[in-house]
């Protein structure tokens, strides 16, 4: 059974179902003046002649109107074979060039789309296999254990780096090698400038230059 | 290296070290990464901490001399 009998027989139990409601609902409200339940008359679809015609109109007009289409679709289909008869070989030429290109670039975009529709897989599968991966207390921990190995610890140039931090701000080191050293006190006149015996730098006041880089003291 | 950029490499490195522990890879990734710089800094300082456990080694370190913690 095709969709259109099925419709044709929807409507058909539809209007049955009205016309007994409505002739029940005449003849009893005369009587005792109830309602129907017009899903109760559904049941017993029972066609007048009269329903039966327009029922067999509607399909009429339904099978003309899907003709009218095909029908439409063959001019159609005319039109474009008389465009192509008229157009000529070149025409049709540059028509399949086009269509071609436009071909070719859509297969272009589909495999960058699909390329980077894998490179989300991969790094989505990559992204959860690594988050598996248990981490043990927190990511505090070892983070400490660094700050506390690196700054108190060990030692950089005869000290720890907390101690260069310390000397830094209390203004007894400087940060940065090779440079001017930071300001200091003009000496006092009986401190006289000495020459270092071997790298030959004065020694300003208690300004000592002892390597070429790193944090230096300011003061021996 | 002038202390600026030395300076602006580090916090560029921090940013990306927070950015990257906030995601559920990256998290794992900074982690492990932080337990293997402890591991580097255990091993290329072995002899410094071990001199820590004998006798006086605190002291070599710096603690409680002159100018030390």
């Amino acid at each position: 059974m095709s969709r259109q009998d099925d419709l044709a027989a929807i409507d058909a139990a539809i209007l049955a179902a009205q016309l007994a409601a409505n002739q029940q609902a005449q003849g009893q409200g005369q009587g005792q003046g109830q309602g129907i339940d017009p899903y109760l008359a559904l049941a017993t679809p029972e066609l007048s002649e009269g329903q039966a015609r327009y029922l067999e109109e509607q399909r009429k007009l339904r099978r003309e109107a899907e003709a009218e289409r095909a029908r439409l679709s063959k001019e159609q289909e005319a039109i474009l074979k008389a465009q192509e008869d008229l157009l000529g070989e070149e025409e049709a030429e540059r028509l399949r060039a086009e269509q071609e290109e436009e071909a070719r670039k859509s297969a272009i975009v589909k495999g960058t789309q699909s390329a980077i529709q894998k490179a989300r897989q991969v790094a989505r599968k990559a992204d959860l296999s690594l988050g598996a991966i248990p981490t043990p207390g927190s990511i505090a921990l070892p983070l400490i254990l660094l700050i506390f190995l690196g700054f108190v610890l060990l030692q950089y140039n005869g000290n720890s780096k907390l101690i260069w931090l310390w000397l830094v701000l209390t203004n007894n080191a400087y940060v940065g090698g090779g440079g001017t050293a930071p300001m200091t006190d003009t000496p006092p006149a009986t401190n006289t400038p000495q020459q270092g015996p071997l790298t030959g730098l004065a020694i300003v006041g208690a300004y000592v230059p002892r390597s070429g880089a790193g944090i230096q003291e300011a003061y021996y | 290296m002038p202390l600026i950029q030395w300076l602006a490499a580090w916090i560029l490195l921090l940013f990306i070290l927070y950015g990257l522990a906030q995601t559920r890879a990256g998290h794992t990734v900074v982690y492990y990464v932080l337990w293997l710089a402890v591991a580097f800094l255990l091993v290329s300082h072995a002899d410094e901490i071990a001199t820590l456990f004998v006798a006086g080694g605190i002291t070599g370190a710096g603690i409680g001399q002159p100018g030390g913690a």
